[in-house]
């Protein structure tokens, strides 16, 4: 027997951070939900498998499209053709979808309820499938708790959308723990919710196959699902990940400290690219690329973001074959200056420097600072790119300490510059 | 800091020279003349100070690898400092010794001598303490642009920075550019626009579960209308059918009642077949026919035979038909034999002339008798072409040979000179290879110094960051350990769930409290008219009452049986008085029921709060209680951790500060570990060398030499001896490779002679076989061979001529011969001798044949014609019999005698028939149109009126056509609602639209971060200009005014701040005491008093620890002497305070300057070109 684990697919949810700019493979890289879910769709069928678990958050959050939920549909149609049977259920981010509530599914798809745990049984197969919807966007209950004990001399599996006790980067729903799961008795847990990949355990399997699709700098590294074999009365044989993405997230870090020109930069930046894609096994990728560490270069590159940004576009472009799009180019460098023996001078220079790291050190009046000339811009900023739902807002804490340290460099750059040759 | 001596050892045009500074004067004064390398003194000191630049052109004498500035350097405090810079990426700055100028091999870190220069950079130090001419030009045109503002002009005089108006400029710009409010076209502004149109898009394609429902359902009622429209349509069909069919069989079912009654009447006439007439009429033509035939064809056999008996034929003409073919064919091979005949007997006559000639040519008079045999065959011929090929290469050979055995001969003897001159050395593999095997390690006691000093800072910095996060010390730190992070989440979200709940319950708690605090005002609002009536009140004013009543009446008004008083009665007074207060009370609460019952219903509200109060407070205290559990568990969880007295909501920051605190703890404790390692490997390489040195009988190194002394001494040994090594296997190498040469030479010369001698003799033997002396030249025989070659061609060419002659006879013979026979055979006589050609005798033979063959073909044809005659006269005569049988047959099945009362009887035949089929065609076209049986049809048609069938059929027919235009209509609908609803199809524009609108958004995310970057980077300068002139500008005004005036020679008493309506500016004060702008002092003026600034924050810069050199490069070059002397003797005044170096080409400066200072005052340097 063989099934399929996937989970977390937010149909639709665009790629966020992507600046577009020319050379940049927007058209390689659209629809990228999508076709991720049709590769887990394609695996399924060129596999056989089984049946499909699909552990929640199929849509991301309200999103009001119905198109949406139709090309879901036609994908489960798919899957129907191949009388392959599917199980999902609901997670935070589409429980209260109404997409959830609207969107016709066809007959070989079984939703589970979220009022209750439900068991579905498929007899030819030996298999009990049991699982809960999320009722509401936040389920802070331990759904596992209810569950239903196993079913004797058959292959148990827990469906569920959970944080366990707590991961990183997500919120702590359906809490419960690896113990309490085992303790279940069941014979594989499908769980969702996590987007990065994780065997938490291995008997009895306990599963974050991670999402099918990363969709921001944060998600890097393959993503995909997890190919299954099992037995009835013997057990889970096998889970093998398979990756479905089409595009990959990856960041590459560079230190100048060692590079002596623009040149060296660049050669830098397109060995690992090419090292990158060969690793991603040609997939488009989106590059966060991070320039960090003190050397010669700081001040070129400081003074002229926009010009350097444009350039190691190019040459991403130019190593990748037009097949990497960089998403971001974080300056973390340091002025090749001695700040400490500099700010203990009583002159221009050690007050400015004195200055910069008050600012740095006292976060409220940086607010205020930042209150007084940012005003006008966050008035024009729609609703949605301010205040904390963004993923951006000009003014929240860890914008405003990258903003300092970007015109921190600026002016360290400033006063460092060597122009005594 | 000061510079004592520069040794300019190799750097631009300078080689081994050496400026000593060290004197008591701390203003010197370097000059020298143009091209003498005043500025390249200048990029000497820079490049010694902060290293050589990548791009330097100043190694065009030396060669990069080998430029080396000397710095020797003193401290305030009395400490020196010798380093020597060369040109490289790594480790350029080494020791070296400042009284021989030697470079010694141990390396300085570059941080020492930064240490030196303060922590400054070049651009801060150059900008800081350096001067030059253009320096002040920039500085005088910032003061003119900036309209002296006295911000920015106190703080590029002071921070030596020229820059910070165009700085802030930029910075604005670069902000601006991204987004200025009014500014429409700004970046920002545009991503913006591009973002709402692509939420727009977005929004317009979204197709929100309500439209699809809305669609669905829209399409499901208008299928259903279509369908009951559709319905109705064929409903009215169906009876136009029935009606239509009715109206069509009624004429059908009349005829059929007509046919069937005539039918009747030709009931006794036979029924002949169909066919009978067509049979009859083809039976009597075919009769005709076949009678006319015959008589035709009898006559045409007779002609036939006739024309047959006519015609004669020469049969042995047929029988040698193939033979005259043939010598017809080769008739034109006959003439064309006699021509080629004719002329090959003419070339052999010429080929055998030619032949004569050329064997006279080699034989002379002599005649031999078979030339033929003279003439060498063909590999003859080549070998003697490749003998003259080979002499001559072997005689160049055998020359050459004996050239490369003098040559070699020479060489052996030179190369046995330098191997004798080079004598006997030592083995120093052993130290070579340990050297090579440390190199990597470079100098470890140098390291472990270096690691162990940044190890004791590190380890003080870690005690102090300890305190920061509330330890005693850094050793406790690492002793720490920290919970899960689960369980501090726990204790966090504990912590904040009772901070929740406390602030949820003093807030209900002060809500209450406002509210009944509303409401006692209310009470007391209702207090303030008068005392309130109420229920209980007037109760128990009537309960005193009653008791009063109740004394008096049970003493002076017993009941029977009662038992009297004996207590005194109240008095009457107050019983009267409590009658009163009751009736009082009972009076009021009606007069003021409204007040009594609000009063009563705020009294129950004010005890309802009150105990709501009371609730809230029960569970305050639980709060407490649970937070006083909570903290004892954190305590004891801090405790079991040996983590100081944190709180919970600092947990996590205290937490991250650890994990920061133990990464820098680690490095400490790592840097000491490979300290300890650098001090053992230093020692064992020490052991190590002195183990070698004894092998290579060398004196072991001092102990109190440096490792890094030991090291380049050692390497000095190691190169000399391999260097030595090397020579004489390179030498021995050349020796043994000459003397195999040699020997190679010697075999050759005489391998070569050998078979030169060889070749004479087969020269000698071929000569002779070409009738030549041995001794015969190579172009003797070359001439030889092309004579002999000549008479092969001569004979050939008559041999040809021969043969071609001798074919063409016997093609000519054979034909005649040919010809002669068949004319014997076919005209039984010998051929004509009359003059005739056989050529044309043999065309006419093959004329005769033609025309014989074409007679035979004739005949042929004729007996083939006269057997097809005889087959049509039989066929002919048999369709005659069988026409006559079918019209005996018909005459009998009519029953009559003759042909014509044989078609009377078959028109009444088909008559009947015809009706018989009318009558069967209209049934059955009844029961098909009618879709019945016939009886049925006929039942439907019977009493019918086709009139009144007529108008039903009108009336449906309306009714259809409205009927119609409502089905289009409701399934144009229909359509309509399809196509909408199959619109939604899962389309991907909305997602793609968002997807273009996040990608905007990340755009808009890097503007706003470039944006808010720009504009604090310009308000942290605008807060940090303000901060300094706030600070300084007394001071530095101050200063700088002293220095104007002395540069002016006082026709300017210093500088002011004034105001410009609200801008604060410089102004320079005349003496006069005029204020003038900057806009209004000269371009010389402005630069002296951009000078005056400087100076004066150098001084400034002096009072922040070691004082640095000042380094001045020809800015009095626009000066007049009054100005130049008076600058001087400002940077005399400064030199008290620093060391001053002034660099000039202009020597008649040393003269103003001794002039204005005197001459023990500084120290003249001068420069040679």
């Amino acid at each position: 027997m063989r099934f399929i684990h996937c989970a977390d697919i937010h149909l639709d949810s665009p790629l966020r951070g992507l600046e577009f700019y020319d050379g940049a493979p927007a058209e390689e890289m659209r629809h990228a939900t999508r076709r991720a879910f049709a590769n887990v769709v394609d695996l399924a069928i060129d596999r056989a498998a089984d049946f499909v678990l699909i552990a929640g958050d199929i849509f991301d959050g309200d999103w009001p499209d119905f198109n949406t939920g139709l090309y879901f549909a036609s994908q489960l149609r798919r899957l129907a053709d191949a009388d392959i049977r599917v199980f999902l259920i609901h997670g935070n981010h589409d429980a209260v979808s109404k997409l959830t509530k609207s969107v016709p599914l066809p007959r070989n798809v079984f939703s589970f309820p979220a009022n209750r745990p439900a068991t579905e049984v498929i007899e030819s197969l030996g298999v009990a499938i049991h699982g809960q919807s999320f009722a509401s966007e936040s389920v802070t209950t331990d759904l596992s708790a209810a569950y239903p004990a196993p079913h004797a001399g058959l292959l148990n599996i827990g469906l569920l959308h959970t944080a366990l006790s707590g991961r990183e980067g997500h919120q702590p729903y359906a809490p419960t723990s690896a113990d309490r799961l085992t303790d279940k008795g069941y014979d594989y847990w499908a769980l969702g919710h996590v987007h990065c990949r994780e065997i938490v355990r291995a008997s009895p399997w306990i599963v974050f196959p991670g999402n099918t699709q990363g969709r921001h700098a944060r998600e890097t590294g393959a993503k995909g699902c997890m190919v299954v074999e099992a037995e009835p009365g013997v057990g889970i044989h096998s889970a093998e990940f398979v990756p479905t993405d089409v595009a990959r997230w990856h960041q590459i870090g560079i230190d100048i400290a060692d590079l002596s020109s623009e040149d060296d930069l660049h050669a830098a930046v397109q060995a690992q690219v090419r090292a990158t894609q060969v690793s991603a096994e040609d997939r488009i990728l989106a590059l966060r690329l991070t320039l960090s560490g003190r050397g010669t270069l700081h001040h070129s590159i400081v003074s002229n973001r926009e010009a350097i940004r444009a350039q190691l576009a190019a040459t991403i472009g130019e190593a990748s074959a037009g097949m990497a799009w960089l998403e971001k180019v974080r300056i973390k460098l340091t002025a090749p200056l001695d700040l400490p023996r500099l700010a203990e001078r009583d002159d221009p220079i050690g007050l400015l420097i004195r200055s910069l790291e008050s600012l740095q050190a006292d976060p409220g009046t940086l607010q205020a600072l930042a209150a007084s000339v940012l005003s006008d811009l966050g008035q024009k900023l729609p609703p949605e790119l301010r205040g904390s739902d963004s993923t951006w807002a000009l003014d929240s804490p860890e914008a405003l300490a990258d903003a300092l340290a970007s015109a921190r460099e600026r002016l360290l750059a400033a006063i460092a510059a060597e122009d005594a040759t | 800091m000061k510079i004592e001596q520069i040794d300019l050892k190799a750097y631009g045009h300078f080689t081994a020279q050496r400026l000593t500074l060290g004197s008591a004067a701390n203003l010197h004064i370097i000059c020298g003349p143009n091209e003498a390398g005043k500025t390249t003194l200048w990029r000497a000191i820079n490049g010694a100070l902060f290293g050589i630049p990548e791009t330097t052109r100043d190694g065009y004498l030396h060669g990069n690898p080998k430029l080396r500035v000397g710095l020797a350097l003193s401290s305030r405090a009395g400490d020196r400092l010798a380093v020597m810079r060369r040109k490289g990426r790594v480790n350029t700055l080494l020791s070296y010794d400042p009284k021989t100028g030697a470079e010694l091999a141990e390396t300085v870190p570059e941080e020492r001598l930064c240490d030196w220069l303060g922590g400054l950079s070049q651009g801060l130090f150059l900008a800081m303490f350096s001067l030059d001419h253009d320096a002040l030009v920039r500085g005088g045109a910032a003061l003119a642009q900036g309209k002296g503002d006295a911000g920015e002009s106190l703080f590029e005089a002071g921070a030596g920075l020229g820059s910070i108006r165009a700085l802030r400029s930029r910075l604005d710009g670069e902000a601006e550019a991204l987004f200025k409010p009014r500014a429409r076209n700004s970046a920002i502004y545009r991503t913006l626009s591009d973002y709402d149109e692509t939420r727009r898009q977005a929004k317009d394609a979204t197709v929100r579960p309500v439209e699809w429902s809305a669609a669905r359902s829209a399409m499901e009622t208008a299928g259903k209308d279509y369908q009951t429209a559709l319905a109705e349509q064929l409903r009215l069909q169906k009876e136009a059918r029935r009606l239509e069919r009715l109206a069509a069989i009624l004429p059908d079912v009349a005829a059929l009642e007509l046919a069937q009654q005539q039918l009747a009447e030709l009931a006794s006439v036979p029924i002949l077949p169909p066919s009978a007439p067509s049979e009859r009429v083809a039976a009597v033509t075919k009769r005709t026919e076949a009678l006319s035939a015959e008589q035709t064809a009898t006559h045409r056999l007779q002609q036939h035979q006739a024309d047959l008996a006519a015609i004669q034929i020469n049969d042995a003409v047929l029988a040698d038909g193939e033979a005259i073919e043939a010598i017809h064919h080769a008739t034109t091979t006959y003439r064309e034999a006699r021509i080629q005949s004719a002329k090959a007997e003419a070339a052999s006559e010429t080929a055998q002339g030619n032949f004569d000639f050329v064997l006279r040519q080699i034989a002379g008079d002599e005649k031999p008798v078979a030339p033929l045999q003279w003439i060498p065959d063909p590999t003859r011929t080549a070998k003697i072409r490749a003998l003259i090929t080979s002499g001559a290469t072997l005689k160049a050979t055998h020359q050459a040979n004996l050239k490369t055995r003098r040559e070699k001969k020479l060489e052996i003897d030179q190369l046995d000179a330098e191997i004798l001159s080079l004598g006997q050395a030592y083995s120093s593999e052993d130290l070579a290879a340990y050297l090579d095997s440390i190199a990597d390690y470079g100098d470890p006691e140098v390291r472990a110094q270096q690691l162990e000093d940044e190890a004791t800072a590190s380890e003080a910095k870690l005690n102090t960051d300890a305190r920061e996060v509330k330890m005693d010390s850094a050793a406790a730190v690492a002793r720490t350990t920290v919970p899960l992070d689960a369980e501090l989440q726990v204790f966090r979200s504990e912590d904040e769930e009772l901070r929740r709940r406390a602030h949820s319950i003093r807030e209900a708690i002060e809500k209450i409290e406002d509210d009944l605090a509303t409401l006692q005002g209310d009470i007391k609002g209702l207090e303030v008219r008068g005392d309130v009536p109420t229920r209980e009140a007037v109760v128990a004013e009537r309960e005193v009452r009653n008791t009063l009543w109740l004394g008096i009446r049970r003493r002076f008004m017993p009941i029977p049986g009662e038992a009297v008083s004996t207590e005194s009665p109240p008095p009457a007074e107050r019983y009267e008085d409590a009658v009163t207060c009751a009736d009082d009370a009972a009076d009021g609460l009606f007069a003021d029921a409204e007040r009594a019952t609000r009063y009563a219903e705020f009294r129950v509200r004010e005890s309802q709060m009150q105990n709501s109060i009371n609730l809230e407070r029960e569970r305050q205290a639980t709060v407490a209680r649970e937070r006083e559990d909570l903290d004892q568990r954190w305590t004891a969880l801090l405790s079991a951790h040996s983590l100081p007295p944190l709180k919970i909501t600092e947990s996590a920051q205290w937490v991250a500060k650890r994990e920061t605190f133990l990464q820098k703890f680690d490095a400490s404790q790592a840097k000491q570990r490979q300290a300890q390692q650098c001090r053992k490997l230093a020692q064992d390489i020490r052991s190590r060398l002195s183990g070698i040195y004894g092998v290579m009988n060398l004196p072991a190194p001092a102990a109190t030499e440096r490792l890094s002394e030991t090291l380049v001494r050692a390497r000095g040994i190691a190169k000399r001896h391999a260097e030595q090594r090397t020579q004489r296997q390179l030498k021995a190498t050349h020796r043994v490779n000459a003397d195999a040469a040699m020997k190679h030479a010697d075999a050759a010369a005489s391998a070569s002679d050998t078979q030169l001698d060889d070749w004479k003799r087969q020269w000698a033997k071929a000569m002779g076989t070409i009738r030549l002396a041995a001794d015969a030249s190579e172009e003797e025989a070359t001439a030889r061979l092309q004579q002999l070659s000549d008479l092969t061609q001569a004979h050939g060419t008559l041999d040809r001529s021969r043969n071609e002659q001798r074919n063409a006879r016997i093609q000519i013979d054979d034909y005649e011969s040919r010809l002669v026979r068949i004319w014997q055979r076919v005209r039984g006589e010998k051929l004509p001798v009359d003059g005739r050609t056989h050529d044309v005798l043999a065309a006419e033979i093959y004329r005769e044949l033609t025309f014989t063959r074409a007679q035979q073909e004739k005949k042929n044809t004729l007996s083939q014609q006269i057997d097809d005659d005889q087959q049509a006269v039989a066929e002919a005569r048999q369709a005659t019999d069988e026409a006559t049988m079918i019209i005996d047959k018909l005459l009998a099945q009519a029953d009559c005698q003759t042909i014509e009362s044989l078609e009377l009887v078959e028109q009444q035949s088909a008559r009947r028939s015809a009706l018989a089929a009318t009558v069967h065609e209209t049934e059955a076209r009844l029961v098909k149109s009618t879709a019945l049986s016939l009886a049925e049809a006929l039942k439907q048609a019977e009493g019918q009126n086709p009139d009144a069938v007529a108008d039903a059929l009108d009336r449906n027919l309306q009714e259809n056509e409205h009927n119609a235009a409502d089905v289009q209509q409701r399934h144009a609908a229909y359509l309509t609602a399809r196509q909408t609803f199959d619109k939604m199809d899962g389309s991907a524009a909305a997602a793609d639209a968002q997807q273009q609108s996040a990608q905007h958004a990340a755009r808009l995310s890097e503007l706003g971060a470039d944006y808010a970057a720009s504009r604090i980077a310009s308000a942290v300068l605008a807060q940090v200009i303000d901060t300094y002139q706030k600070r300084n500008q007394g001071p530095l005004i101050d200063k700088a005014s002293k220095h104007f005036a002395a540069i002016t020679a006082n026709r300017y008493s210093g500088v002011v701040v004034d105001y410009d309506e609200d801008k604060q500016i410089l102004k320079a004060t005349r003496a006069d005491g005029e204020r003038l702008s900057m806009e209004q002092l000269s371009t010389g003026r402005r630069d002296q008093l951009f000078l005056a600034l400087r100076l004066a924050a150098i001084e400034g810069h002096l009072d922040n620890g070691e004082p640095l050199p000042v380094i001045v490069d020809d800015i009095t070059i626009q000066f007049d002497d009054e100005a130049a002397a008076a600058t001087f003797k400002v940077l005399a005044d400064l030199s008290q305070r620093t060391q001053v170096l002034f660099l000039t080409h202009h020597e008649h400066l040393l003269d103003v300057a001794e002039a204005a200072i005197g001459a023990g005052t500084y120290q003249s340097h001068r420069l040679s070109s």
